[in-house]
């Protein structure tokens, strides 16, 4: 096995100079600045193989509550023979996901030939690091080079023609462990982990109206997962609103979690209900598997889905006169609509009606 | 081929009058000469028969022919069994028509949605012999069951009980097959499990049965899906070997090579009896005792019944075991069910409360330049699923599932949903620059499943198995691949199209699998090996992969071989026998001859 070198004077010269407040970091994605009535208070000390030495993760608060999370970290970069010392500094949100990045003062990023960034290259690598689904997620730090097309004189990181194609597109060109390493720790388990965990640990009536206040989609999730029975009386409109518009993920949690005592109310039931149509295909369904397991269900509920059949597709649409079949009453217009389906030329299933013989 | 066509006077039951007509029925997949139409037996359990579809590309293929004995000359009523597969407000893409005797019937068939005899017209035959064809009118997946030609003018059953009861009386059907045939082992599914398992039992002297549905062998490892193997060897490098492949790209025609190496390996044992184009329908039970397990041909219908004192189900939708009652799992367990939280991942992970979403199915393609313009349809009918996406071939993130559609249920409709994801995709491609001489080398047909049902086991192999590394005294398999976890990209963004999915990686050192995993609890003498072994929905994320359940098969071979020798259950290896299990299990690393065959 080749021996590393650790190139680790520059640490030993020169070490971490903190930035003087206000903080502008280089790309921050939230939707404020930095300002220096921000306290900071630490979070924990981490350590990961690849550190140099543990890094401090700081929690960033303005008066009215925590904002983000934030650590200056100091890691060793390497390839099979050399390796040097990456200064940055990253930002996460408050449920640790990746926001932003800034360098470290006195150390620009280079890349492995000591060329430093260009802005191009910055931004390239901070769209690769807002990139969660990156291709770099699923390679081994062995499986970056095409072994085979590098040449005894490249320097590695340099060796783009030799970086395996699929890889290429997505890092900075010349930066390839450097970007490596930097995803990997943008997307660190254990620091989400830890970040996470401190969130919940603040959480109280305040932050969570924060959190549902925000145009984050981690953050209303992760309010919801922490809802308490009660939560979902105070904060009616928040999680209807989120079962419109919000991500599939979160409206199908709601779905599915939901407690007994609000679904079986028959406003509730109507008012998710109503919205069926603008639901994504997989809520649509864990909310007629909801409305199957419910024994009290609103007729007018069941009627307002009856108002779009034509957007079902076919078990769904299946699935609904299923559960219609099973009910003693049904209101006039939800008959109605589906015999007025079973002519409509258009709709594709209309012959499922067929097997239905109580509505014709 | 030998054409089925059942020539018969109506008086079955589904005729309210006595009557007193001639009827013939040609089921489609037995054509003696099937053309440019494949024969897709992949949803028999759900609509009842395999077909013949035209799969062209969207260039139409040759016409499809046989021919049959008419007795009496007379005017005849033709149906289709047919379907629309991409019903709306378009044409539909799937068009063919029927010549019969020279005659082109008037009706376009294949328009209407859902399985159901289509009308195709009346013709007047005369007595002797009579050429039928299938005519292709587009090259996008027309699809016909089969043909009935009656002198009564009203349709046979459209689906479910009535038309197969009505098949089998116009069939004349046994209740049993004609057929039957005594093994030591049978092995239903040739996949990389299930010919390691016939290979490894096979070599200790069984006489064995290998029955796989398609004309080769593989499985999602074919020719015909070309999905490369991944995973280690663990004991069994030799046998494996004989039947991976090369690290190739998804999809890629290098798949043929490894798949003559494969077959080659296969045949060489005189004391493998292989199936092909056997498609298993049935397991008969006695108690808790499978004592046989039924397969039709897929196109010519003969049948037989395989008789054997134990099975190995790497059918992979864990069919065997269906059928004979087997206690199995299907979705996402609870994350607190078995203790699987990723915490960074949370829902997409392991849920909160259990769900149906299982790790979704991928159909691959290709595309080549061509010389010159290649000129490509309008396909309306693709637009509302491949929506703006642009792409010139499959990965494995081409992947769908979706919580309305069940992956062995819903299977047709998962497959022409992918279908048009991949015409459509394309058709956005060549409108860019540079895509004019683009054009199809290659689409499967099939679709190639990640998951489906699991068959429980004494031990159910969970994500903790994987993050404690845990061993056991009947470690069987190991695997070092990270548990790689998909779900659907529109979960995160209900813009992205319904078929890309997106991986979650759980890196790890090695970790094993139980042989308690490999049969299971309630069948007595019923193996599992391949993805329907017995795991939760997280645990099969890393050992899914065809060198790892190649290992399951070869470990289900070998204790075959136990149970052969000493008359007994696949439990009592375990209780019993393991010591002696586990050395022949460790020989396999040694193991260089094959040995003397039957």
């Amino acid at each position: 096995m080749k021996r590393r070198r650790l190139l680790w004077i520059l640490v030993i010269t020169m070490g971490i100079v903190q930035k003087d407040e206000p903080e502008i970091p280089m790309y921050f994605d939230l939707p404020f600045q930095v300002g220096e009535s921000f306290s900071r208070s630490i979070v924990g000390e981490l350590m990961e193989d690849d550190f140099f030495a543990p890094i401090t993760i700081e929690l960033v608060s303005d008066k009215e509550s925590p904002k983000f999370y934030t650590s200056d970290i100091k890691t060793t970069v390497c390839d099979d023979e050399i390796c040097e010392i990456m200064y940055i500094k990253l930002y996460w949100d408050l449920v640790g996901e990746y926001v932003g990045y800034d360098t470290v003062s006195h150390h620009p990023l280079t890349k492995f030939d000591h060329e430093p960034f260009t802005k191009t290259d910055y931004a390239r690598l901070h769209e690769l690091l807002q990139n969660e689904g990156s291709i770099l997620k699923f390679k081994k730090k062995e499986e970056l080079i095409d072994k085979e097309k590098v040449k005894a004189s490249d320097v590695v990181d340099g060796t783009t023609g030799a970086t395996a194609l699929e890889i290429k597109e997505e890092v900075v060109e010349g930066a390839l462990y450097s970007s490596y390493t930097l995803w990997h720790l943008a997307y660190n388990g254990k620091i989400k982990n830890r970040l996470t965990g401190k969130t919940q640990s603040l959480l109280d009536k305040k932050l969570i109206k924060y959190l549902l206040n925000s145009n984050r989609t981690g953050y209303k999730l992760f309010a919801f997962q922490n809802f308490q029975e009660d939560d979902y009386i105070t904060y009616k409109e928040y999680w209807l609103s989120s079962l419109e518009n919000d991500i599939p993920l979160t409206r199908k949690y709601i779905i599915k979690n939901l407690p007994e005592r609000i679904w079986t109310t028959a406003s509730v039931q109507e008012a998710v209900c109503k919205m069926f149509t603008s639901y994504d295909v997989n809520t649509r369904t864990y909310l007629l598997n909801k409305l199957e397991e419910t024994v009290q269900l609103s007729s007018k509920a069941l009627e307002y889905i009856s108002n779009d059949l034509t957007q079902m597709n076919r078990n769904q649409f299946r699935h609904y006169l299923d559960i219609l079949s099973k009910r003693d009453t049904l209101t006039e217009l939800t008959l109605a609509n589906i015999r007025k389906a079973a002519d409509d030329k258009s709709f594709k299933y209309a012959y499922l009606i067929e097997d239905y013989e109580w509505i014709n | 081929m030998i054409a089925r066509i059942f020539y018969f006077l109506l008086i079955s039951n589904f005729l309210v009058h006595f009557t007193n007509s001639q009827s013939i029925l040609i089921e489609a997949e037995s054509f003696d000469d099937a053309g440019g139409w494949v024969v897709d037996p992949q949803f028999v359990e759900q609509m009842g028969s395999p077909y013949l579809m035209a799969h062209g590309m969207g260039t139409p293929v040759a016409n499809s022919k046989t021919s049959f004995l008419v007795d009496h000359a007379e005017e005849y009523h033709v149906w289709v069994r047919s379907k629309n597969w991409a019903p709306g407000e378009w044409e539909a893409p799937g068009r063919f028509k029927l010549a019969v005797g020279g005659h082109t019937l008037p009706e376009t068939l294949g328009q209407t949605p859902g399985w159901s005899w289509e009308y195709a017209g009346k013709v007047r035959l005369n007595s002797g012999d009579t050429e039928i064809e299938l005519v292709d009118l587009t090259g996008f997946n027309g699809r016909c069951d089969a043909i009935y030609l009656s002198t009564d003018e009203r349709t046979p059953p459209n689906a479910g009980a009535e038309l197969a009861t009505w098949r089998k009386e116009v069939s004349k059907e046994a209740a049993i097959p004609e057929e039957s045939l005594q093994f030591d082992l049978v092995v239903v599914g040739g996949g990389i499990a299930g010919c390691a398992s016939a290979i490894a039992a096979a070599e200790q002297g069984l006489k064995v049965a290998l029955i796989h549905d398609r004309p080769v062998l593989g499985g999602n490892a074919s020719s015909e899906i070309r999905v490369h193997t991944l995973g280690i060897y663990g004991h069994f490098e030799r046998i494996l070997r004989m039947l991976d492949t090369e690290h190739y790209p998804n999809g890629s025609p290098e798949a043929y090579k490894d798949e003559i190496k494969r077959h080659e390996n296969v045949e060489k044992y005189d004391n493998i009896h292989l199936f092909t184009n056997w498609r298993a329908y049935d397991a008969n039970t006695e108690g808790n005792r499978i004592t046989s397990v039924d397969a039709r041909h897929t196109s010519e219908g003969k049948r037989i019944r395989f008789v054997a004192p134990r099975f190995v189900d790497s059918t992979g939708d864990g069919w065997i075991g269906y059928w004979a009652g087997a206690d199995f799992m299907y979705g996402r367990e609870a994350v607190d069910t078995y203790g699987e939280a990723y915490e960074e991942w949370g829902e997409l992970w392991s849920p909160k409360e259990s769900d149906d979403f299982v790790m979704g199915s991928s159909v691959l393609w290709r595309t080549k330049k061509s010389d010159s313009k290649a000129d490509f349809p309008a396909v309306p009918w693709a637009e509302e699923v491949a929506q703006s996406h642009e792409a010139t071939e499959g990965t494995w993130k081409w992947e769908l599932s979706r919580l309305d559609l069940h992956q062995i249920e819903d299977a047709e409709e998962i497959r022409d949903r992918m279908l048009k994801a991949i015409y459509g995709s394309f058709a956005n491609a060549k409108k860019l620059e540079g895509g004019e001489d683009l054009e199809f080398e290659w689409i499967s047909y099939l679709v190639g499943k990640r998951e489906s049902r699991r068959l429980e086991g004494d031990y159910i192999f969970t994500f903790n198995d994987v993050t404690e590394q845990r061993k056991f005294p009947d470690s069987v398999v190991m695997e070092t691949r990270e548990v790689d976890v998909h779900y659907q990209q529109n979960l995160m963004d209900e813009d992205k199209p319904d078929f890309l999915s997106e991986a979650i990686f759980y890196k790890t050192p090695k970790y094993y699998i139980p042989y308690r995993s490999l049969y299971s609890k309630n069948i007595e003498n019923l193996f599992m090996a391949g993805r329907n072994f017995s795991c939760s929905h997280i645990g099969l994320g890393g050992p899914r992969v065809m060198r790892t359940t190649g290992q399951m098969g070869a470990a289900v071979g070998i204790a075959a071989v136990i149970c052969d020798k000493y008359g007994i259950d696949p439990r009592e290896v375990y209780t019993d026998h393991l010591e002696e299990y586990m050395s022949l299990i460790e020989a396999q690393k040694t193991y260089n001859t094959i040995a003397p065959k039957k």
